[in-house]
């Protein structure tokens, strides 16, 4: 399931100057004109939506409510100009639902440390809702969008991965976002195999991680067996 | 719910321990960073909110060292400092803080907030 950030904003230049800011952060973004477009969005995506108050439905703590029950897995940042919502108000929408109130002065770095700090919650790692993974030492470039993987990208002649199988990149792809963390077995068949994972049984997980360490080559030796646990990516 | 509130100034400490504990909390308050560690070690704490600047250990060394310790990873952690500076926030989120607020703070605003924190533990 994709994540999203939804910019659900008045001001179109708003919108869009935060656009500008999460897609060089290389999140997947969109702008729905409308809170009912964001919805339907949000039936088949997680994500995060930058709301404000007052915009296209969202007016009152009461639609924060609605919004929230209706979308559980969306975490919701609600935005006003300081002298449009007193602090009674901000207090309401926070209690109906929403998780942060910002203002859309806010300092963008402060922003962007913000939403990372959400999506630690929402997410196993904050990098799984980009759509570029880069390994810690850089020599490793996974796009989630174009599904590549380069290997050697520090040297002068990086090589592209292009024999794994759908599966095997979302594998890799987890492990790569989480490095240095144990990703358990439990989790590969929740993220992996969705609805299907209960029928997925350990050692087919085991086997796509020896094929996977197989086609990697040497970069394979990063992925690391953590015994009785999962698996663990570590860069050299 | 157990609260630990970690704070070097008397005024603001016993304002948000009012707070907390008017709105049902359990809180428990300690005066610098080091203290609030060895409270956290020997009784626990659902949450946290913490001031920066504190003798001892300031608030992001202790923030620090809750995310280092597998037992704290996860515990919800709100800052509440004088420390405005885009560079400071930016250092709380990084350090691994759910959320950060300036003093002066609004007490409705603060309790909202942690209250923004305590539906994440529910929600698990």
């Amino acid at each position: 399931m994709d994540f999203i950030l939804w910019i659900l904003a008045e001001d179109r230049h708003l919108a869009e100057r935060w656009y500008r800011l999460f897609t060089r952060e290389t999140w997947k973004v969109q702008i729905p004109d409308s809170l009912e477009n964001l919805e339907k969005a949000a039936q088949s995506a997680r994500g995060m939506a930058l709301i404000e108050i007052g915009a296209c439905g969202l007016k009152q703590p009461k639609d924060m409510l609605g919004f929230s029950s209706r979308h559980s897995d969306v975490s919701v940042i609600i935005f006003s100009k300081r002298d449009k919502v007193n602090n009674a108000q901000i207090s309401e929408f926070l209690e109906a639902g929403a998780d942060d109130f910002i203002i859309p002065d806010i300092d963008e770095r402060v922003l962007i440390s913000k939403t990372r700090a959400h999506l630690r919650r929402r997410l196993p790692t904050l990098t799984c809702a980009k759509t570029l993974v880069v390994s810690r030492n850089g020599d490793i470039e996974l796009d989630r969008i174009r599904r590549t993987i380069k290997t050697g990208v520090k040297s002068k002649r990086p090589e592209a991965l292009d024999n794994l199988t759908p599966k095997e990149f979302e594998i890799f792809a987890l492990l790569l976002c989480n490095e240095d963390q144990v990703v358990s077995r439990n989790l590969l068949m929740d993220e992996i195999w969705k609805e299907k994972s209960g029928r997925v049984n350990v050692e087919t997980i085991d086997k796509h991680i020896e094929t996977l360490r197989h086609k990697l080559g040497v970069c394979g030796k990063s992925i690391k067996t953590i015994y009785g646990l999962g698996y663990s990516y570590k860069s050299e | 719910m157990k609260v630990l509130v970690a704070d070097d100034d008397n005024t603001f400490r016993s304002l948000v321990v009012e707070i907390l504990t008017e709105a049902g909390y359990e809180v428990r308050a300690e005066e610098n960073g080091l203290l609030a560690w060895n409270r956290l070690e020997a009784e626990g704490a659902d949450l946290a909110v913490l001031d920066v600047n504190m003798p001892e250990m300031d608030g992001f060394q202790l923030l620090g060292r809750i995310r280092a310790d597998e037992r704290f990873r996860d515990m919800p952690v709100l800052m509440l400092t004088i420390r405005a500076f885009a560079d400071d926030q930016v250092q709380g989120y990084e350090t691994g803080a759910d959320d950060y607020l300036t003093k002066p703070f609004n007490s409705e605003i603060l309790l909202a907030r942690v209250k923004v924190l305590e539906r994440r533990i529910l929600k698990k």
